[in-house]
């Protein structure tokens, strides 16, 4: 298995867009990664995530692991998903039976498991609570508010439907970012550069939440 | 074929369960995680307490073994390196092993001289001093010893007080093609010792046949090996000569890799062991290149499978557990009957692993170390 580093704590998240936008915005809010405090792991998609969840927690004795997921549909179904994962290794690890609450945490979910001095935490994207929620509405807050090229790259988004634009609708607000990043400076950045370049902020309210979320699980100052 | 295993007090363990065994199972950890200590709890267990399997892990583990100024030259088992913690008299001193906590396991217990029953002697050899304590080793369950039990001198610094080369013949013990668990430790076997391994396999008919089977199943070529005969000394002279398909003449077998020797000592131990036994296997694959390390496992799986025999194997190589991973990934039959366990002494069970958690794992590049 390819070490990423041997006590190395992980980060699981599901595509590109989510490992780069989180260690930019991470790096945006103190946190060096020279060398990475944590080893930020891309699975693919959520099926996969969710799939490790129980092989990572159960291989993390001693450290710590987290789980960043895109809310999708219904927070409860996610969770109930996430939750299902959790009490399938209950058998080794009694403490998980009911640890797990039944609501995420508005700031985020960390539980302890001491049978292997673990924590874990899930994160669900945007905000723990949004439906139909995912990375792109946490990068949402970060635009400043009352940016008049917000306002207008939605206007424009909505209206590429009436030209023949076949994005669904669950991703229009992917579309309304991409266009918002059309305009900036250096056209077209991708979210983690983007963050970097300081188009957008690095803390809002729910960023911030995020930010300390990761800081308590993986204990750092 | 054991399902669990249950530890108390044994070398670096206090109390240490191992839960969801398989028919092949690797062990995990650490230098020091106590993964040998589990291999040998899991020998005195099989051999339902044979003294002499004390003897022999004493001396394999090197300096463990004792002398005494009174007799110089008869080694001694120091128990008390058996035992975790300091040794005692009290009632609960000593080690138990068992499938399961209160199943019938084997347990040596350290009790007060005089303790032995009127019909209990005591062995003595009259050049050691007179022990201090007793040994008692035997079948225990929930309510204490259930079944014969023997005694055994023990003294002051903790010495079992006879010579081991002495201890009578105990119902378990014995080489021979009826093995019921051997273990096999790392390092390359000398060419005297896979002939020894060798001609005790070939008291049972059509055990050859199948060595060559696994050695085939990684060296298709391989058509037979041959051993000199041995001497009535069992001094080997020659080398082990092995066929090859499309050659006249057969071939040394140190012309071969190590790779083939550490695959003809596994393929003729897994002959060896009775079926329904137990073949411990510790480090094996030190030398081995880890490409060949997917068709081993494939070997041992299949050959452990037709022989009913379980395996633990401990090993600390990345590249093992890669393997395995991939193996299992490529059928269900095997990933049912693999596990792997992470052990560490500091906490009281294995974490395992099921076949198709490995393979999760290694997919999503998760490290089970």
């Amino acid at each position: 298995m390819i070490a990423a580093g041997n006590n190395i704590s992980r980060l699981h998240v599901e595509g590109t867009d989510d490992q780069h936008s989180i260690i930019h915005l991470l790096q945006r809010n103190g946190i060096t990664f020279d060398p990475p405090p944590v080893d930020i792991h891309v699975e693919g998609n959520d099926s996969r995530l969710i799939e490790a969840i129980p092989v990572a927690i159960k291989a993390a004795k001693n450290r710590s692991v987290g789980f960043v997921i895109d809310i999708d549909t219904t927070p409860t179904d996610r969770w109930a998903a996430i939750r299902n994962k959790v009490r399938s290794i209950a058998g080794d690890f009694p403490s998980l039976t009911n640890s797990l609450p039944t609501e995420p945490s508005q700031t985020g979910t960390i539980i302890e498991i001491p049978e292997i001095t673990s924590h874990v935490g899930f994160w669900l994207m945007p905000d723990n609570r949004m439906h139909g929620g995912k990375l792109e509405n946490l990068l949402d807050t970060l635009v400043t508010p009352g940016d008049p090229l917000r306002s207008i790259a939605e206007i424009a988004a909505n209206q590429s439907r009436l030209y023949g634009a076949e994005f669904a609708p669950q991703d229009q607000i992917k579309a309304t970012l991409h266009t918002w990043l059309a305009w900036q400076k250096e056209p077209g950045r991708p979210y983690g550069t983007a963050i970097k370049a300081r188009y957008f902020g690095n803390n809002s309210p729910v960023a911030i939440d995020f930010v300390s979320w990761f800081k308590l699980l993986f204990a750092i100052k | 074929m054991l399902d669990s295993l249950h530890i108390l007090n044994y070398r670096c363990f206090r109390e240490f369960r191992l839960n969801k065994l398989a028919r092949v199972n690797l062990l995990l950890g650490k230098n020091n995680s106590g993964k040998t200590a589990i291999l040998e709890a899991i020998m005195l267990l099989a051999t339902r307490g044979d003294p002499g399997m004390l003897f022999q892990i004493s001396q394999r583990r090197q300096d463990e073994l004792v002398y005494l100024q009174a007799v110089p030259g008869v080694p001694l088992i120091d128990f008390g390196q058996f035992v975790h913690g300091r040794l005692t008299t009290t009632s609960d001193s000593g080690f138990c092993i068992s499938p399961q906590l209160g199943m019938r396991g084997i347990r040596f217990a350290i009790e007060p001289l005089g303790k032995q029953t009127q019909r209990e002697t005591l062995p003595t050899d009259l050049r050691l001093p007179p022990p201090d304590s007793i040994l008692r080793i035997g079948p225990v369950s929930d309510t204490g010893f259930d079944g014969e039990t023997f005694v055994w001198p023990i003294g002051k610094s903790g010495a079992i007080l006879f010579p081991p080369n002495r201890f009578p013949e105990h119902p378990q013990s014995g080489w021979g093609a009826s093995q019921h668990v051997m273990y096999l430790g790392p390092g390359l076997p000398t060419s005297q010792e896979l002939g020894s391994m060798w001609s005790f396999l070939q008291k049972t008919r059509g055990l050859e046949q199948r060595v060559y089977e696994i050695v085939r199943l990684m060296a298709p070529d391989i058509e037979d090996i041959v051993f000199p005969p041995a001497g009535s000394e069992a001094v080997f002279r020659g080398a082990i000569l092995v066929g090859v398909a499309g050659e006249q003449n057969r071939i040394p077998l140190g012309n071969f890799g190590d790779g083939v020797r550490h695959l003809l000592q596994l393929a003729i131990a897994i002959c060896s062991v009775a079926q329904g036994g137990i073949l411990l296997l510790d480090e094996i694959e030190n030398g081995l290149h880890y490409s060949l390390m997917p068709q081993l496992w494939k070997a041992i799986i299949q050959a452990a499978g037709e022989r009913d025999i379980q395996i633990f194997a401990a090993t600390h190589s990345n590249d093992c557990v890669d393997a395995l991973a991939r193996i299992a990934g490529e059928s269900s039959d095997i990933s049912t009957q693999v596990a792997a366990h992470q052990i560490d002494n500091h906490l009281s069970k294995g974490i395992s692993f099921s076949g198709d958690e490995i393979r999760i794992a290694v997919e999503h590049e998760i490290e089970v170390r």
